[in-house]
């Protein structure tokens, strides 16, 4: 126990300070304490040291475990973006060159720039419904559900 | 008299075909090869209206957008954006940051001029419309 003397001391040790009775019950604590266990010197008054000691070990253990997930978290979030980031640009990418293909296919086909003979016409179509069935291949692999689905970290319903 | 119509686009051919488009139509075309070019014309140009891609480098189509909103003595024009990438909620962006319609590509060559000029008041029509 503390006497009148040690008690400045005793309140303001950084460490965390605590008196134990023979049987190994708490019987009071400093304020570094108090932080240490959450709760204060009344609260632990009478508790079992060994209990307290072993729920702090718990507490420390689960505070790793949860920075270890919300690490792991962050990681997760940074490769969505980057993924969702890649599948932006390479549907950018690849739609550009498409929409000039289609766009001037079209174009010959509306005879804007002068007419067709029938083969050339048959053939603008072969070029034309080649190139939609490539755009449509495009939107299903890199499009928003096919995005969703792929995605390694699933959105959460409180999100 | 025609309007003058400015075209914001990175990608050349993908310009080319609005542009071409457009002067098939009777248009006259600015043209703008990234939205810092594009910007600096629409207000020293003052096109009837502007049509607007969105992923651009440099300076991309929202932020085209904001400045001109930012210009005090900005007459507003119709502005279109055209954006290669179709993904849910691009369109209500767009609308939202303040283009008057949201068109995906690939561009429809037939259509095309038809959803443009529902943007134009008649007597800055052409008068030689696109037909199929």
């Amino acid at each position: 126990m503390t006497s009148n003397l040690t008690e400045p001391l005793w309140d303001h040790h950084p460490d965390a300070l605590i008196a134990i009775s023979p049987d190994g019950l708490l019987m009071r604590c400093n304020p570094a304490a108090e932080a240490m266990f959450g709760r204060t010197d009344m609260e632990l008054q009478g508790q079992p040291v060994q209990m307290l000691l072993a729920s702090l070990c718990d507490q420390n253990a689960h505070q790793r475990l949860e920075q270890a997930l919300h690490d792991k978290d962050a990681e997760l979030k940074n490769a969505a973006l980057a993924q969702e980031q890649l599948f932006i640009r390479l549907s950018h990418d690849l739609c550009n060159p498409l929409n000039s293909v289609i766009g001037f296919t079209g174009t010959l086909l509306m005879k804007l720039p002068g007419p067709l003979n029938p083969e050339q016409e048959n053939q603008l179509r072969i070029i034309q419904t080649s190139a939609r069935r490539m755009l449509t291949q495009i939107n299903t692999l890199l499009g928003p559900a096919e995005r969703e689905e792929t995605t390694p970290y699933p959105k959460r319903a409180e999100e | 008299m025609q309007a003058r119509i400015l075209i914001i686009e990175d990608d050349s051919f993908s310009r080319d075909l609005v542009a071409y488009l457009l002067r098939s139509a009777g248009y006259t075309v600015l043209e703008a090869k990234d939205g810092s070019v594009g910007l600096r014309m629409a207000l020293q140009e003052t096109p009837d209206l502007i049509i607007c891609d969105l992923q651009m480098p440099v300076m991309n189509g929202y932020e085209v957008v904001r400045g001109l909103h930012k210009q005090a003595d900005w007459r507003k024009v119709p502005l279109i954006a055209v954006t290669s990438f179709g993904m849910p909620g691009d369109r209500e962006k767009a609308l939202n940051a303040g283009f008057d319609e949201h068109i995906g590509k690939p561009v429809s060559p037939e259509t095309f001029i038809a959803q443009i000029e529902t943007f134009l008041p008649p007597a800055l029509k052409a008068r030689h419309h696109l037909r199929n």
